[in-house]
């Protein structure tokens, strides 16, 4: 989703760059730098361990990556753009495994990490998530203010870190594998929809301030599977954590509004 | 091409060369023999969490097992492995060569059988065979003893440190008596063995 998105990004910048007559007119192209936060309405999190697998978070910081809005008009202009999700806790997630293993199992067992497998604590476990929209914006614009709303359509992508542990029962030579994995693939992709208002206080001749609020709706459908087995016999106990969600959010943010027309052309 | 990227084309062109030559002269594999000497044996106490070799002779019957050590020499026992300073020669191992010398057994290991000197349960009194009870655990799981010996470990791509060790866990804890000791036999593919006991223990 990502790719197509950045896609999407260069054929607008070239499409704004070569199909123009000679004078600009109307047309605009935006570029929109912003920072912001997602707040969630419903969350995608249940407080079960295997949250702390997920590269996601419900309060995320959200970085707007280069995002661009092409104006063909004086009132309508499609958008892409791509958004950063940062929940910022790596550290807790990985002390909240180990301590969830530790409590759980340190009494009969040794939690030995799997060697060559996520062996460094949990290395795997990434801290970030991408959100890739494109869509339709109807703008309004006055001397001082500026005005988009906007429809677009995307998903969102995030990654599962599947865990492997050892549990060397004490006092014996028993070993069982504990291993939690999700049940399709480990990249998920959320189909999303998402509407939005951005209002912009001019500052100079092309450039705007910014104030964004974006709700986003997406739907969720995974499991990770949580399995204890018994090498020697085979024997497995298994247990399926459901991500069936549906994922309200709301995100706010302030940035920039550039119109880099004038310099393409 | 620019004049400055013609020269460091050509400039270039030996080390290519030479990467290229060195990468498609692959040595033929020499192949040599080797013998299996020695075989000793050492008590494990894996109460922890990895097994550890102890001298103690009081152990828990369920955390048991062995240490299997099997020495092998370069053709027959008793060769001096002539080891020298400098490697004779080198492959380019990212070009898929062969491996430069492997070793295939004289006398190749047929089967290893851990023999009980005590009654150990209801179907194994002593002198019987109890190598189903002993497995060795990789980290991926338990292989069967039989299984394991019959598996790569016979194959030799070095002389050197290629004494064969692994440890073997017991599983199935002895129902009768607490005093055990174990012979562990390795049978060879000539009808030579190879043996040793683990010496008097108490299993609790």
């Amino acid at each position: 989703m990502q790719k197509l998105i950045a896609t999407l990004l260069f054929m607008i910048v070239l499409k704004a760059g070569f199909a123009q007559e000679k004078t600009i007119g109307n047309k605009r192209l935006y570029i929109k730098p912003a920072v912001g936060l997602n707040i969630p309405i419903t969350r995608l999190f249940s407080g079960n361990i295997t949250d702390n697998l997920l590269n996601y978070a419900d309060h995320a910081v959200i970085f707007q990556m280069p995002s661009a809005t092409y104006m063909f008009s004086s009132n309508w202009g499609i958008e892409v753009g791509l958004q950063l999700g940062f929940s910022g806790d790596f550290q807790t997630r990985v002390n909240n495994l180990n301590s969830y293993f530790e409590e759980k199992y340190a009494a009969d067992y040794f939690v030995l990490p799997v060697y060559g497998f996520n062996q460094q604590n949990n290395a795997g476990l990434y801290n970030s998530y991408w959100r890739g929209m494109f869509g339709l914006v109807y703008q309004i614009e006055k001397p001082k203010y500026l005005i988009l709303s906007k429809f677009l359509i995307g998903s969102t992508d995030l990654q599962i870190t599947p865990i492997r542990r050892d549990l060397k029962e004490r006092g014996t030579n028993q070993v069982l594998k504990l291993s939690y994995f999700p049940d399709t693939k480990r990249n998920q992709s959320f189909f999303t929809l998402s509407t939005g208002l951005t209002l912009g206080y001019k500052i100079s001749k092309r450039t705007w301030v910014n104030f964004d609020v974006q709700y986003a709706y997406s739907k969720s459908n995974f499991s990770i599977e949580e399995k204890l087995r018994n090498p020697l016999t085979e024997q497995t106990l298994q247990n399926n954590f459901v991500y069936k969600k549906d994922i309200h959010t709301l995100t706010i943010g302030v940035g920039l509004i550039y119109d880099i027309l004038p310099l393409i052309y | 091409m620019s004049p400055p990227k013609k020269v460091l084309l050509i400039l270039s062109l030996p080390l290519l060369l030479e990467l290229l030559v060195s990468c498609c002269s692959c040595l033929d594999t020499t192949f040599l023999s080797y013998s299996n000497c020695n075989l000793t044996v050492q008590n494990l106490d894996n109460r922890g969490a990895n097994p550890e070799i102890t001298q103690e002779t009081n152990l828990l019957k369920n955390a048991f097992g062995i240490k299997i050590s099997i020495s092998r020499s370069e053709s027959f026992c008793n060769n001096k492995l002539n080891s020298g300073i400098f490697i004779a020669s080198a492959n380019a191992f990212k070009c898929d060569c062969n491996p430069e010398f492997m070793y295939n057994p004289i006398d190749s290991i047929s089967s290893i059988k851990i023999i009980t000197r005590n009654d150990f349960d209801a179907t194994h009194p002593s002198g019987a065979d109890v190598s189903e009870y002993f497995f060795v655990y990789s980290g991926r799981g338990y292989t069967a003893l039989a299984d394991f010996v019959l598996r790569d470990q016979q194959k030799l791509y070095s002389i050197a440190n290629s004494t064969l060790e692994f440890d073997v866990l017991l599983m199935e804890p002895p129902t009768l008596g607490t005093a055990h000791e174990f012979e562990v036999v390795a049978e060879l593919a000539d009808g030579s063995h190879l043996s040793n006991q683990t010496g008097l223990i108490t299993l609790n």
